[in-house]
This record gives C-alpha cells, sequence and structure tokens, in this order.
C-alpha cells in the first residue's frame, strides 16, 4: 500500500491540472456594453430585440440594461429624467459601446448629450427616417426600423390586382401619420388614389370602417391611438361589415385585419450587436453604414379573410403565421 | 649521345592522365547513379498508379458533383427571380440561407440590378429613402478605397446580400461592373443566360483566393431566346461566392496528393488557379516535380470550365532510399572533386578578367570624368600662386566671354585681373584661402571680357604636393547673374503683394469705419421716418437717408472693384429665369422713367429657356448700371432693353445670351469709348454736379461681365444716344426653372415675439440704442454689453434668448467671446446672431466657423432684424392681409354665397363631401407630420379639386401652400395649413 502512494499523488496532481479552469476572458475582464433601451423590458418588441442580442453578445462582452420605460410614460419631461439617468449610469459604468434602441433613446440620449462624441453607439429600432435626429454622427452607427411597406405593397398588388382606390385607417398619432404619408407618396408616384381615413374614437372607427368599404382594399394601423377601444364591438364589427381585404403593418393588430406584415425585432437586435461587436474589435462606427431592416413575416387572420373568400398565392400562404 | 629533350614534361603528361581518369570514373559514377534511380523511380510509378486512380477518382468525382450542383442553384436562383413579381431583400435571404445550409461550398449570395445611368440619381434616392440613409453606387479606386462610381452607360449596385452582417453592410453600393475581373464574366452571363464563373479574387474569407459565379436574371419569366433578347432584357444578376476548396468536400483533403484546380471563365482565354494544395504555384503538367504521377481531368458544366490537376508528390517511404543515398554518395564525391579542380582553373581566369575590367573601368572614368569637365555648366578652372591660369574648360572661357579655354589661358596674365571689387571682397577672398585653403560659395562680382559685369560663385580649395608645397589652386565658378535678377524680381514681386494686402486691409478697414456710423446714421432715421408727420422734416430725412445709401452705394463699388481686381469674386451660379429678372427691372425702374417722362421698353425672346445657370445678383448689378446709365444720360425718348440668344455651336444647352441697353440720351464721342469702362474714368464734360457718379460703374459692370465669362462693348452717336450690347457666353440650360419669391417675410407679416431677452453686444454706444430702438416695440427686454468679455458675463448672468453680437469689439473680440459661448455646456444652446460692419468676402464664414448662427451686415434695416430674431425666437406671425380679412368676416377664404352661380352651388355638395372625406384626413396627415414632400402633394391635391370644381379660392389656398412650402417657410406652411377646416367651413357655411 505505501508503494501505492506516489502513484496515487502522481494521479491527483494531474487531475489537479485537468480540473483548473481553461485560461479566457472571464466575466470581469470582458468589455462592458451598456443597452439603453427606450422601452420596459416586459414590452413584446424589446423582448424580441433581446432575443437578437443575446446570443450575438454572450461571451463577447459584459451586458448591461438599462429601461427607459417610455412606452408607458411618454411624457417628454419623465424621458428627459430617464435619459440623465442614463448618462450618469454611462458616466458610473464607463461601458465600451451603448446600443440604444428605439427612438426614445436616441432622441433623449444621444442626440443631446452624445453627438460625436467620444463613445461609440449603435441604435436600432429608430423609425425610418433618422434625420430629424441629426444621424449620422461620427459616433454612430445602426439599424433603422423600416416598417414592411414594400412587402406590403408589392403582394397587395398580387392579391389584389387593378387595384387604383386604397382607404388608411389611421389614428391621430403622429407616429401612424408619419407612415401612412409616406405609403401615400408610393401610391401616389404609382397613379393610385390614397385617401386617410383618421379615427380618433370608436365611434369615429366605425364610421370610417364603413366608408373604407368603398375603397379597394384597406390600410389599418391597429387601435393604440383610438380612445376608448372596445375589444370585443370592434371584432364584432369588423367581422359584420368587412367586404374587402384589411392589411396591417403592427404584429398586435392581427385580429383586427386580415393580414399583418410585419417587421423582426430579431433582426435589429442581432444587427445591432454584431455591429457593436465590430466596435469593440476596432472599426470605427462611421465604417459601418447605417442601413434599413431586411426582414419580415406575415400573419394571417384565417376567420376574416373567409368572410370575403379571398385567396392569397401559395408562398404567402405558405410564408404566413396562421392566427384565429 | 646526349637524351633529347621531351617536348612535354612527363609531369605534365602524368598530370593530364590523372584528370582525364578522374573525368572517367565521375562519369561512370553519375551513370550507375542516375541508372539506379531510374529502376527505383520505375518501380514506384507502377505502384503509386494503381493506388492514385482510385483516389483521384473520388476527388474529381466530389469536384464535379459540387460544380454541378453551384450550377443548378444558380438556375435555380434565376428561377426565383423570373417567377416572382418582385423578389425582396427578406426573400432573397430566406432563399439563400436555404441554399448556404445546404452547400458549404457557397459562401455568399448577392443581387445586382441593372441601373441605366439615367436612373441612377432616382435608384440612389429610394434607397436613401428607404433607410439605407448614405447609399450611393460606388466602386473601388487602386488604393481599395470607396469613391462615387464614375459615369458609365449601366450600373450593377449590390441590393441584396447574405450573409448581412455589419461586415457585409459596407458592400451595399458596390457596382459590382467596376471590377476588370467581373465583367466579362458578367456580360457573358448575361449574353448567354448561363452560369458563367469569374476571375478568381482574395476574399475575406480568409487565406487563399475564390470566385462568384454569377448569373443574369431578365425581365419577364424566361431566359430570352436571342442573344440581343438577352442583351436588352437583362434586369440583374446574381452572384454565388464559392469557396474552390470546399468544392473537394467537407473531408480533409489527402496530404499526400497535391490538388490544382483552374478555372477558365471565358473560352479560349487563359486560366485562373483559384485552388492549389501545395506551395500556391500554378500547377502544370511540366512544372510538377515528378510529373510521372500527375493526372489531368478537364471539367465542363454548362459554361462552366475547370482544370482540375492531381499530382503524387514522391516520399522516403515510397522508394529504396538506401541505394539512392549510396549512389547520391559516389556522385557526389565525384562531383566535388570535378569541382574543386575547375574551380581552380576557373578562379585564374577570373583574376585575369578582373584586371582586364579595372583597366576597362579606368579608362571609362578618365573618359566619364573627361566628359564631365568639358561638358560642365560651370567654369572648372586651376590657376597658380601667381595668378596664371593652369587650366580651364570650355564654360569657364565662356563665362568670361572668351571663344575657347586656351584663348583665355594665353590672354590672362593674373587672374586677379577679373576682379571687379577689388576692395573688401577680395581681400576676404585671399585672407580666407590662404587661412583655410578653401574658400566655399563665395560671391564676387568680375568682369567679362568686354567688361560686362557679371555675378559669379566661387568654391576653391589649394592642391598640395606630398611635401606639403603649394601646387596651384583649382575650383568651381558659377555665373549667378540671372539668378541675382531673379531675386531682385521676387523682391520687388513681394513687396507689391505686401501693399496689395495693406491696400485690401485699408478697404476692409474703411469700409468697417464708415459702415458703423452708417448704421446709426441709416438706423435712426428709419426710426425718424416712422415718427415725423411735417412734410418738411420728412423731406430732410429722405435727403438723409438717400445720401446715406448713396455712401452705401460707393463703398460697395469700391469693394467690388477691389474683389474683383484681386480675383476674389467667383460667379455664384443658380438657375434664374431671365423672364421674371426682366420683370423685376422693369418695375424698379419704371417710377423713375415716369418721373422722367421717359419710355421703357422691354422685350425678350419668348423661346429663351426659362431656367438658365447665372449669378443673378451679377446680373442684376451689370442690368441696373446700365439701366440706370441709361436714365440718369437720357432727358427725352426712350429706353429699351432686349434679351435674345444665339446657339453659336449649334447646340441647345448653352446658348450665348446677349442683352441690349439702348437709350436716347446724350451720347459719348467716339474718342471717349474706350476711356468709360475704365475705373475713375468720366466721359469728358459729363458734369459730375448734374449727373453724380464717381465713374465706377462702367468700370465694375466690365469687370462683373468678364468674370461671368461675358463681353460687353458700346456703340454710341454724341446726341443721339447709346447702345451696350452684353454677350454672356455658352450660358448652361437648367431644367430648374426659379419660381418667383414672395415679397419679404417681414413686409407680408406681423411678427409678435413671445416674452425673451435678447444680448446686444457693440461697442458703441450708438449702435445698442438704434437695436434697442428697433426693438421697442416688441416684448423683448434689452440686455446690453460694450465687449466681448461683458457679454460673456451678461450671458452667463441672464441667459438670454438671443445674442446680437458685434465681431470688432476691443477688449475681446465678437468672434472670441462666440467661440467662449459655444464651449460652454450652459450657453451653448444660446443663438449668437453677428452683426457686423465689416463687408469683406469670407467674413459670414469666418462668424459661422467662430459658432454664429446667423449674420447680419450693417447698416441693418428693421425688417432685417426682425426676420433674423424670429428664426430664432418664439413668436407668432400674422399676415397682414389675413388679419384685415380675419377682422373682415372670421374666415381666412371668404366665399359669398350670393355671388356663387347656381351651377357653382349645385357642385357644392359632392365638394364638400370630398373635402371632408379625402381631403380632411390627408390634411392631418400632413399638418402633423409637416413632412414637406406631403405638403406639396397636398397642395396639388387642393389645387386640381380646386380646377376641377372651378373654384378660384380653393386653387389659389392650394397655390399658395405650395409655394409657402417651395421656400421651406415653415411658419407661412403652419398658419395656411391651419386655416383649411376654416376652408372648408367656409364651403359648408355656403350651403346653409
Amino acid at each position: 500500500m505505501p508503494k501505492m502512494i506516489p502513484i496515487m499523488a502522481l494521479m491527483l496532481f494531474f487531475l489537479c491540472l485537468g480540473c483548473k479552469k481553461e485560461p479566457g476572458k472571464t466575466q470581469e475582464n470582458l468589455p462592458t456594453c451598456l443597452i439603453v433601451s427606450s422601452y420596459h423590458k416586459e414590452y413584446a418588441w424589446q423582448q424580441g430585440l433581446e432575443k437578437g442580442f443575446r446570443p450575438v453578445l454572450k461571451g463577447k462582452c459584459a451586458s448591461r440594461y438599462f429601461y427607459m420605460d417610455t412606452k408607458r410614460n411618454p411624457a417628454p419631461e419623465f424621458c428627459g429624467q430617464k435619459a440623465l439617468e442614463a448618462k450618469a449610469l454611462i458616466e458610473s459604468l464607463k461601458p465600451a459601446v451603448v446600443i440604444a434602441s428605439d427612438d426614445n433613446a436616441s432622441k433623449y440620449l444621444v442626440q443631446p448629450y452624445y453627438k460625436d462624441a467620444d463613445l461609440p453607439f449603435v441604435f436600432c429600432g429608430v423609425n425610418w427616417s433618422v434625420k430629424e435626429y441629426g444621424y449620422p454622427y461620427s459616433n454612430v452607427t445602426g439599424m433603422i426600423e423600416v416598417v414592411a411597406i414594400k412587402p406590403l405593397i408589392t403582394q397587395a398588388k398580387r392579391i389584389v390586382p387593378g387595384a387604383r382606390r386604397i382607404a388608411c385607417i389611421t389614428s391621430n398619432t403622429l407616429t401612424e401619420l408619419k407612415v401612412a404619408l409616406r405609403v401615400k407618396e408610393i401610391y401616389r408616384a404609382e397613379g393610385v388614389k390614397f385617401t386617410n381615413l383618421v379615427a380618433t374614437n370608436m365611434a369615429d372607427f366605425k364610421r370610417v370602417y364603413k366608408q373604407a368599404q368603398g375603397y379597394d382594399y384597406i390600410l389599418f394601423w391597429g387601435y393604440v391611438g383610438i380612445k376608448d377601444w372596445d375589444d370585443a364591438a370592434a371584432k364584432d364589427f369588423i367581422g359584420k361589415h368587412s367586404k374587402k381585404l384589411t392589411i396591417g403593418l403592427n404584429r398586435w393588430s392581427y385580429p383586427y385585419v386580415m393580414l399583418v406584415f410585419n417587421i423582426v425585432p430579431e433582426e435589429q437586435g442581432r444587427y445591432a450587436a454584431e455591429a457593436a461587436l465590430k466596435i469593440l474589435e476596432g472599426t470605427k462606427p462611421a465604417d459601418i453604414p447605417i442601413i434599413a431592416n431586411h426582414e419580415w413575416n406575415i400573419i394571417m387572420n384565417e376567420a376574416l379573410l373567409d368572410i370575403i373568400k379571398i385567396k392569397l398565392p401559395g408562398d404567402l400562404r405558405r410564408k404566413a403565421k396562421r392566427v384565429e | 649521345m646526349a637524351q633529347k629533350e621531351p617536348l612535354v614534361s612527363r609531369e605534365t603528361i602524368l598530370a593530364l592522365r590523372m584528370k582525364r581518369e578522374l573525368l572517367v570514373t565521375v562519369l561512370i559514377g553519375v551513370i550507375v547513379t542516375a541508372a539506379l534511380i531510374a529502376v527505383t523511380w520505375n518501380g514506384v510509378r507502377q505502384r503509386g498508379l494503381k493506388t492514385l486512380e482510385y483516389k483521384y477518382g473520388l476527388i474529381k468525382e466530389s469536384v464535379l458533383q459540387n460544380i454541378n450542383a453551384g450550377d443548378a442553384v444558380a438556375k435555380s436562383m434565376q428561377a426565383l427571380f423570373h417567377s416572382s413579381v418582385q423578389v425582396d431583400a427578406d426573400q432573397f435571404r430566406i432563399f439563400s440561407e436555404e441554399i448556404l445550409s445546404r452547400y458549404s461550398f457557397i459562401r455568399s449570395t448577392s443581387y445586382y440590378p441593372r441601373v441605366y445611368s439615367r436612373e441612377r440619381q432616382a435608384f440612389e434616392k429610394e434607397q436613401r429613402d428607404w433607410g439605407f440613409i448614405s447609399y450611393e453606387i460606388f466602386e473601388y479606386n487602386t488604393n481599395h478605397e470607396k469613391k462615387t462610381a464614375g459615369a458609365r452607360n449601366k450600373y450593377f449596385p449590390v441590393l441584396f446580400q447574405y450573409p448581412f452582417s455589419p461586415e457585409t453592410a459596407s458592400l451595399f453600393g458596390y457596382d459590382i461592373l467596376s471590377s476588370p475581373g467581373f465583367f466579362r464574366s458578367i456580360a457573358k452571363t448575361i449574353e448567354s443566360g448561363e452560369p458563367v464563373p469569374s476571375e478568381p479574387y482574395k476574399w475575406k474569407y480568409g487565406e487563399g483566393r475564390g470566385y462568384k459565379l454569377f448569373i443574369a436574371v431578365y425581365e419577364g419569366k424566361n431566359v430570352p431566346a436571342t442573344r440581343k433578347e438577352r442583351k436588352e432584357k437583362a434586369s440583374g444578376v446574381i452572384s454565388l461566392t464559392i469557396d474552390p476548396k470546399s468544392l473537394f468536400g467537407k473531408e480533409d483533403l489527402p496530404r499526400d496528393i497535391v490538388i490544382s484546380l483552374a478555372v477558365f471563365p471565358l473560352p479560349g482565354k487563359k486560366g485562373f488557379t483559384v485552388f492549389h494544395s501545395g506551395d500556391g504555384k500554378t500547377v502544370t503538367k511540366s512544372a510538377l516535380p515528378l510529373p510521372d504521377l500527375a493526372l489531368e481531368y478537364p471539367i465542363r458544366v454548362s459554361q462552366q470550365r475547370f482544370h482540375l490537376s492531381l499530382a503524387k508528390g514522391l516520399f522516403l517511404s515510397d522508394i529504396n532510399y538506401r541505394l539512392l543515398i549510396i549512389s547520391f554518395v559516389i556522385g557526389l564525391t565525384f562531383c566535388m572533386g570535378s569541382f574543386i579542380i575547375v574551380r581552380r582553373g576557373g578562379k585564374l581566369k577570373i583574376l585575369a578578367h578582373k584586371r582586364k575590367l579595372a583597366e576597362e573601368a579606368m579608362a571609362e572614368s578618365e573618359k566619364k570624368f573627361r566628359g564631365i569637365f568639358e561638358n560642365a555648366e560651370e567654369g572648372i578652372f586651376q590657376y597658380s600662386s601667381g595668378g596664371r591660369i593652369l587650366t580651364a574648360n570650355p564654360a569657364f572661357a565662356k563665362i568670361f566671354g572668351y571663344d575657347s579655354p586656351e584663348e583665355i589661358i594665353e590672354t590672362i596674365a593674373d587672374i586677379k585681373d577679373f576682379v571687379h571689387d577689388r576692395g573688401a571682397s577680395l581681400d576676404v577672398y585671399q585672407k580666407q584661402l590662404s587661412e583655410y585653403n578653401t574658400v566655399s560659395g563665395f560671391e564676387i562680382s568680375l568682369y567679362k571680357k568686354n567688361r560686362d559685369i557679371i555675378f559669379t560663385k566661387i568654391n576653391v580649395h589649394s592642391v598640395f604636393d606630398e611635401a606639403g608645397e603649394l601646387l596651384y589652386y583649382e575650383g568651381i565658378l558659377e555665373d549667378i547673374t540671372q539668378k541675382k535678377h531673379v531675386e531682385e524680381l521676387k523682391r520687388e514681386k513681394e513687396a507689391s503683394e505686401a501693399a496689395n494686402r495693406a491696400k485690401s486691409e485699408f478697404l476692409a478697414n474703411m469700409s468697417h469705419d464708415i459702415r458703423t456710423p452708417m448704421n446709426a446714421i441709416l438706423g435712426f432715421t428709419e426710426l425718424l421716418e416712422s415718427e415725423i408727420n411735417d412734410n418738411t422734416q420728412k423731406r430732410y430725412l429722405s435727403s438723409i437717408s438717400a445720401s446715406g445709401k448713396t455712401l452705401l452705394n460707393l463703398i460697395n463699388d469700391i469693394l467690388d472693384l477691389s474683389r474683383i481686381e484681386a480675383g476674389k469674386l467667383e460667379p455664384q451660379l443658380k438657375p434664374v429665369n431671365l423672364h421674371t429678372v426682366l420683370g423685376e427691372i422693369e418695375l424698379m425702374f419704371s417710377h423713375r422713367v415716369t418721373e422722367k417722362g421717359l419710355d421703357l421698353i422691354t422685350d425678350i425672346d419668348e423661346s429663351l429657356p426659362r431656367g438658365l445657370l447665372l449669378d443673378e445678383y451679377r446680373l442684376k448689378q451689370v442690368l441696373i448700371n446700365l439701366i440706370g446709365n441709361a436714365v440718369k444720360f437720357t432727358a427725352a425718348g426712350s429706353i429699351s432693353i432686349s434679351v435674345q440668344y444665339e446657339n453659336p455651336t449649334g447646340g441647345t444647352s448653352a446658348p450665348d445670351i446677349i442683352f441690349l441697353v439702348r437709350d436716347t440720351g446724350i451720347g459719348i464721342p467716339e474718342e471717349q469709348l474706350d476711356r468709360i469702362f475704365k475705373p475713375f474714368q468720366q466721359q469728358q464734360g459729363q458734369d459730375s454736379g448734374t449727373f453724380g457718379g464717381t465713374g465706377l460703374g462702367l468700370a465694375i459692370t466690365r469687370r462683373l461681365v468678364e468674370m461671368m465669362g461675358g463681353e460687353i462693348s458700346v456703340r454710341s452717336e454724341q446726341g443721339r444716344g447709346s447702345t451696350f450690347r452684353t454677350r454672356l457666353k455658352e450660358v448652361q440650360v437648367t431644367a430648374v426653372i426659379p419660381e418667383h419669391e414672395d415679397e419679404s417675410d417681414y413686409h407680408q407679416y406681423i411678427v409678435e415675439f413671445e416674452e425673451n431677452s435678447v444680448l446686444v453686444v457693440d461697442d458703441i454706444d450708438y449702435n445698442r440704442e438704434l437695436v434697442k430702438e428697433f426693438l421697442k416695440e416688441y416684448n423683448l427686454t434689452i440686455i446690453e454689453a460694450n465687449n466681448g468679455e461683458h457679454a460673456v458675463e451678461q450671458a452667463r448672468r441672464f441667459m438670454p434668448g438671443v445674442i446680437l453680437m458685434d465681431m470688432k469689439m476691443p477688449v475681446m473680440t465678437g468672434y472670441e467671446a462666440t467661440e467662449i459661448i459655444k464651449q460652454d455646456e450652459s450657453l451653448i444652446n444660446i443663438p449668437v446672431v453677428a452683426l457686423t460692419a465689416s463687408a469683406m468676402t469670407g467674413d459670414e464664414d469666418l462668424s459661422m466657423e467662430a459658432g454664429c448662427n446667423g449674420f447680419l451686415r450693417k447698416p441693418v434695416s428693421r425688417g432685417e432684424l426682425v426676420s433674423e430674431l424670429a428664426r430664432f425666437l418664439p413668436h407668432s406671425k400674422k399676415e397682414r392681409a389675413a388679419v384685415s380679412k380675419e377682422s373682415g368676416n372670421g374666415s381666412v377664404i371668404s366665399f359669398v354665397p350670393g355671388s356663387l352661380s347656381p351651377e357653382m352651388k349645385s357642385r357644392l355638395p359632392r365638394l364638400l363631401e370630398r373635402l371632408e372625406t379625402e381631403f380632411m384626413g390627408n390634411w392631418e396627415l400632413v399638418k402633423k407630420t409637416m413632412i414637406f414632400s406631403g405638403i406639396l402633394d397636398f397642395a396639388a391635391e387642393v389645387m386640381e379639386l380646386g380646377e376641377e370644381f372651378r373654384l378660384e379660392p380653393l386653387a389659389e389656398w392650394g397655390k399658395k401652400l405650395r409655394e409657402a412650402a417651395q421656400g421651406f417657410d415653415v411658419e407661412r406652411v403652419r398658419v395656411r395649413l391651419g386655416s383649411f377646416p376654416g376652408l372648408v367651413a367656409a364651403v359648408r357655411a355656403c350651403l346653409g
């Protein structure tokens, strides 16, 4: 037995060698990536973004999240206060790069405090025109959120060939009106008559929805800006009065429209995270062009589609997610 | 009997024999070694070939299969584009994702639409509008730096690509056609409709090279049948990036086989190696180390041609190496022995040869230095301690005006005879030479043979023999007379430029110092004019104002002339409508002409293009000068202005524009026609008391015309009148037709500022006083500072809404103060408007560089000041006309129901329905978003509606909105849009 002791000791030594942690970057010595989100963590869009961020950043940088929560608190004073908190966090944390998701992070944090600063920023989810934030800056790149209008128009042409008069139902919110105006410009260039019908409350909605049935097809952006929206009453009304194809652009509008063309938050998150890593590798933000998203999905409300007995092309049916 | 001496000694014969034997031994060794290697090699080859044929076959099949797969993938992508209405980025992504997951040899996919040069702008704009905010079609220069793609008939820019990441995003817009390596393959795929490989290129996926497989896509659902149609209907190109290494499969390649794959992009042209598993060199049969083990396979799939070469290297394990080593040692021994013998003989030969070369080099060197000596431009000489010239080259003789070196050597007894300056210079020269034995760069004036004086630079040193005795002096002499002249001229030029700078500074200071009091004179005059009612006093004020403006014009004229002469004035070209300009000028002079009882006739060729690229301000200056003179010198009769154009080159894009200004005035004597265009020259006998003027007008006019690339001439008859003819050459026609601008904002609107404060910074008290007076009717608090330092203090203390900053002040200038303000985080957002009396070009740029947000030039009028402040301070505007209308009937647009015809009334319900359904929604779109392109569309829609219903006020409303939007006048647009519900209400009211 005593002869075995040295042999066992040797084996133990080699086992210990095997147990030793592999050398590499630990969480402590990774650079810090701060993600400043305009919205709150539980918001569906935000969760999609984070699905994009996390796998890309994992093991490459230590991620910290700050939620401005401005979806639930849109008052400018609140947004400004949250931006100051984010700024204080940046100053204490000294991150290597900041990802600013959605408009308010750009509007209240990047534009006033970090224009052309040394700290690099990557934005994502900024609605369409970034010019109002003065982008591009030397220290900022990112991905613009362009709603899936192009595929919507292309596919609508296939579904309703020869359409010449389009109605669009919007609330009175700036975001919806901006998108509607852009769509109007496209249709106008193609010689298609575009009429915007504004609904600020439920009664308005019922009136304009009926009026819109006189057009070739209808775009409806959703109920968010419509006061006293009654979910059950709206579904009932739409079920009874729909004669034409209705199309939306927001994933949450699918109970009220037949087709939804929506963009994918994961793409925004993934691209922003990849850009952040490129910056950490030494690429200047200005050398990464600001671009728009590419991906889109389609959601098909089969129950509503059945009312108007319209047939979708096979490839769209295959791509579509079906909901009741 | 004495033995006969042999002809060759025995030792020599033995040595020769030994050499021969050595040679024979070496030969036998080499033959035996070669035979052994050959036998061994043949055995290896036979065994190797049998096993390799199977291995080679597997490799070839793998490559062939993958090339076939690539061909099929390319065709399926082509089919995707042909079968879809419009493939978008997402469809492309989904399809590409599928392909890349299946075929590891395809690394990426891209799509390049065809864009004709005429479509380029619209295409780029579309991409930018859709989120690629910096999208442009670009190419790479030779340093691989991005640059805007040059003009070409068509482009194939990257529009879609997969994988899509921040790394590949920078390729969006890259014109694939700009790459010579791809150009021919793209042309070929377009012509054939088939997949065509490109030349290989160094890629970003690591070491080695890849190639692209291009396939064209066409308009319509199929590949067109004929080559001509294919060329016409190609709508884009798809590319697959191929990793040649992966064509051999996922398994690791056999290490003992050298594999080489070459691609032939174009039939009959050279091929390119895209993969080589060996040392990277191109593998061909003859280049292989062991050609017997190489096999080659040509591969052809559709339009794709490849050449696969496989070769097996020779390894020690394959052969009986002991035998080879023995053979090798024997051969090496013989070879080394032979080498030593040959080497010794060779060394001797080399030594002989080296000696010969050295002799030749010495001769060559002698020849070369002789050449330098003979052909040098500097004089080279030697002279004895007694001053006798010993040697001289031809240049030395030439410098002194002698025909040959011999002549100068014979003629000159003492070199000091040349010296012109025999005083201090000669003493210094001799002292230096005797003390240091060398003189370097010594400048001295000398006499030539003809006693002309020349300036020379001399380098001389003493030459001694081995015992240290002086032999002679030798040196180089350079004639620097010409250089001296040039230096002199340069000094004169610099003096002249300094004088010009002084003149410019003087003009700037003079202008500033005159404008500063003028600001107060004209400003307070303007204030008094609105406060005084007495007609006599008003006349006096008018005289002060007119005199002040005349003085200002004089300063401007002098500055213009100065700028022109300094070459600092350049035409600022923009689209100009001459029909409008002529109308404005006619309006400008109508009052004066009527006062003098003259007729003013304008005539413009109706076919003259509406859009011409001209410097409108300077053109107006020219016309106003000419017409002003015509009015001044014409007592009775008429003044006519005609505008014509000619196309001397026959084209239509750049006509010559001719302006004729005729008058029936006093005319100009023929002998004075030349001098009227010269500065400060007036027509002799012209009574300056009667006609006034400085004599600068026509001088400036001529220079302005010349600056715009034109010429001016005059014909005149004394007592009958004059005709000034101005021809502007090759004026560019533009499709942009400028709109007629409205009258100024200030006169059109009443501005009402919200409560705010203005910091007025000026070292002159009365200038601050003037601003205070100008703004006293407004809801603005005025804070004052009398220098830049004080301004910064006041700004920190009061945080004003805007700062009016004089730029030239004692203690601290406005530039410095503005820079401090703009670096202070608490003050950075306060707008600073430069208010300066300086009128030199570049002042505005300097102010903007310092951080100013606006610029006003003294003397400033109340209108200019208020308009500028309105850019920065919160305010509301009321249309002067609208105010009166509002007060009348409560609606911006008024319809009088009684004035409408029954037919019109019958159309109103339909109009109202459309306004309330179609237009109100669209109005809310533009009112809330304030996006100007949308506002312009909306204005056009309202105008169309007004015309459709023949309702003039409606069309007029749309027109006014369009004008405001075109002028990017946010406030006017907002006010007008705000009145739209009132317009609808007015229509409703008409229906009762």
